[in-house]
């Protein structure tokens, strides 16, 4: 059976996303779901306290309606590595333990209607989800509602199981207690920034410059400047362009600059005809396409610039340093 | 033919008057045109030229006449005194006439032959800043319905892109004039099981009368992408319709792009996910993934996108380039829908132009709904 590519994290958070955002493809579902009216409060916020250290859940969602806040945490981890992950002093999961609604109120400026009460919903892959159980029952102070998330290939189904603790709310937890099924999941995030230096992720992103970049040569007019950034900002949206490090910004501009260059010993009428690298200090191109002739010389290469980038020079390019996309608050 | 000079708007329609009349006569007179070139057509064309910019740098550029493999004609642009009318001439004896006093749709005006100025319109919506608008089946439909009286319609539906030895359907062209029974027909089209999908209308023929004067009114016919021929005896008839189109088209639009273009913001400090995605649903039998990827997203016509299938659980996901604006968003397939993910530049018209295209050239069973299931199309 063919199955298709599959990321835990990514579709952890794509089907919160949709869960929130009633997706249709998430029905009945999400339609349930909408009556709590909870709000995408924040993603990948992270909050920090001297006291507490940080806490960095994927999705934060916040309800008025029923004054209830969810701060999900998604993980492939084993709940040993969680156990001990240092950063500051304590485990992530303590860090989560001893978060308090002043905390979220005060730091992570959540208000305070709907923090009459929060949970820390863990969700955790198959594989691992008996040891969070194990170790939850041994540490009955750690409350967190734990699910597992998974595709069952056999049944071509996604599962959501509530399978220890319970959530505040008893209708919230009516909803999850009750389990949850579905063939098809939404998009709205296409890359998991966690792993964009894996192949998978990484061509997915080399992919999406290669359009930009034809974008930018069909939108452009003879003797128009672009620079790398410009194609990075395109691809990550603005929004998230600001949220990269300094390092990982200038990592993605000479990838870019070297994929230009591959692209240029291959497919060398993309230099004399389309664009050329100016000299200087920044990376930067000239568009010399005359607008007369952009269809068809657009229609000639673009296959050609896809299929190259996508089979060739986006497996070769390495992007290795860590994002921290969303910053602190 | 000689041409006046036209230095305004009302000028050019007084000039039309004339010509439409003339041409319904003559059609009543002969029951045929010797030829085309006093009908007058006008083409309804969509613009994406970046606000402030100088649209004569683009006419300039994109408005050329191919008349064959390496032969082009530049046309003379004369500005007149109204500063939202150019007149284009080409040496070919062709004279267009450009209003562009709305900011997303050009009226296109023209007596000249009508190969010719089809062909600089085909060129000029191939080109990135132009494309035409797109009427869909039932946009078509309603439209007849609601502002005129039927007169006939045209139907396209064309299955070569999709076919191969397991899966053919039928090419099913129509065309039905003068009949005041042409719904009857197409509802009885409908009832054939096998056509009903393949129903797609290219074309709707109406008219449109004074309600004050029954002597003063207009033949039009609309076609699928924005072209419209018109006679009749009343310009104004015609100058309402081209107002009611856009006004309706212009709903379609911005619906679109206010409410599904998927984007990431910033709100006091905090990363959002704004829009929705839009869902086309195939209502009868399955979509076959693998075949509609492979014949999509090869950068040909009609569709002109580009991409990458790569195989997801339940389906596949394309990162598409859209040829025709130079455009970038995404497309999930599976066997009973697309979901389209538009990103935050992208025009809503890429979304009608892709969903006009299915219903000539794959099926006309999709509908497109939201996540709250209301019909947007």
């Amino acid at each position: 059976m063919k199955t298709g590519y599959y990321d835990f994290n990514l579709s952890v958070l794509n089907f919160l996303i949709g869960l929130q955002k009633g997706s249709l493809l998430l029905k009945p579902y999400s339609k349930e779901f909408k009556n709590f009216d909870y709000s995408i409060f924040s993603l990948e916020q992270k909050i920090t306290s001297s006291e507490l250290g940080d806490i960095k859940p994927e999705v934060i969602f916040n309800s008025n309606k029923i004054n209830n806040t969810l701060l999900f945490e998604s993980t492939e981890a084993k709940v040993e590595i969680k156990a001990e992950e240092k950063q500051g002093k304590k485990s992530q999961l303590e860090r989560y333990k001893n978060t308090k609604k002043e905390n979220l109120s005060d730091i992570g400026l959540i208000p305070k209607v709907s923090l009459k009460s929060f949970d820390i919903p863990f969700i955790v892959t198959p594989l691992n989800i008996e040891g969070y159980i194990d170790f939850f029952k041994k540490n009955i102070e750690y409350k967190f509602p734990t699910l597992v998330f998974y595709f069952d290939d056999e049944k071509n189904k996604y599962f959501v199981e509530l399978k220890h603790n319970k959530f505040s709310v008893a209708e919230v937890n009516n909803f999850f207690e009750k389990g949850i099924s579905f063939g098809r999941l939404n998009m709205f995030i296409k890359y998991d920034f966690s792993k964009i230096s894996e192949p998978e992720e990484k061509i997915k992103i080399f992919n999406h410059l290669a359009l930009q970049l034809l974008k930018v040569l069909y939108k452009s007019k003879k003797g128009d400047v672009f620079t790398a950034e410009q194609l990075s900002k395109a691809t990550f949206s603005d929004t998230l362009w600001d949220g990269l490090s300094v390092e990982m910004k200038t990592s993605i501009k000479r990838n870019i600059a070297k994929m230009i260059a591959e692209l240029f010993i291959t497919i060398p009428d993309l230099q004399k005809h389309c664009f050329y690298k100016e000299h200087g200090n920044s990376i930067q191109y000239k568009i010399i396409l005359e607008d007369v002739n952009r269809e068809i010389t657009m229609r000639k290469y673009s296959k050609k610039m896809l299929d190259f980038i996508n089979a060739t020079i986006a497996p070769k390019l390495q992007i290795q340093l860590e994002l921290d996309l969303f910053g602190s608050v | 033919m000689n041409q006046p000079i036209i230095n305004n708007k009302k000028e050019l329609f007084e000039h039309f008057q004339i010509n439409i009349f003339n041409a319904y006569n003559q059609l009543l007179e002969n029951k045929k045109f010797d030829h085309d070139n006093s009908l007058l057509k006008t083409y309804l064309l969509e613009h994406d030229i970046p606000k402030g910019e100088d649209p004569i740098f683009y006419i300039k550029n994109n408005f050329l006449l191919k008349v064959g493999p390496k032969k082009i004609i530049k046309p003379i642009i004369r500005q007149t005194k109204d500063s939202e009318l150019l007149h284009l001439r080409y040496k070919d004896n062709l004279d267009v006439y450009i209003d562009l006093s709305h900011d997303r749709i050009w009226n296109m005006y023209s007596l000249g032959a009508s190969d010719k100025f089809e062909k600089l319109i085909q060129n000029v919506s191939y080109s990135t800043f132009f494309d035409n608008i797109w009427l869909n089946h039932d946009f078509l439909k309603e439209f007849q319905n609601s502002n005129g009286i039927s007169r006939g319609f045209g139907l396209d539906f064309d299955y070569k892109k999709f076919e191969n030895e397991e899966d053919s359907s039928p090419t099913l062209k129509m065309q039905l004039s003068g009949m005041s029974l042409s719904d009857k027909v197409l509802d009885a089209l409908h009832l054939i099981p096998e056509l009903k999908n393949h129903i797609t209308l290219s074309k709707v023929k109406m008219k449109k009368f004074d309600k004050d004067d029954n002597s003063m009114f207009i033949l039009e016919d609309i076609k699928y992408n924005g072209k419209i021929s018109v006679r009749g005896s009343d310009i104004n008839q015609h100058l309402s319709t081209i107002f009611e189109l856009k006004k309706d088209y212009m709903g379609l639009l911005t619906n679109i792009e206010n409410n599904y273009r998927i984007g990431w913001k910033r709100i006091k400090g905090n990363i959002h996910v704004e829009g929705y995605p839009l869902y086309f649903l195939k209502n009868d039998e399955k979509i076959n993934v693998e075949l509609v990827c492979e014949k999509m997203f090869d950068g040909s016509r009609p569709f002109k996108l580009l991409g990458i299938p790569k195989d997801i659980k339940g389906g596949k996901v394309v990162e598409v380039f859209d040829l025709h604006i130079g455009g970038v968003f995404t497309i999930q397939i599976f066997p009973d829908m697309f979901v389209i993910y538009l990103n935050e530049e992208i025009c809503g018209n890429t979304i009608l132009r892709f969903y006009t295209n299915l219903q000539h050239s794959f099926s006309n069973s999709f509908i497109i709904l939201n996540d709250n299931e209301d019909r947007i199309l």
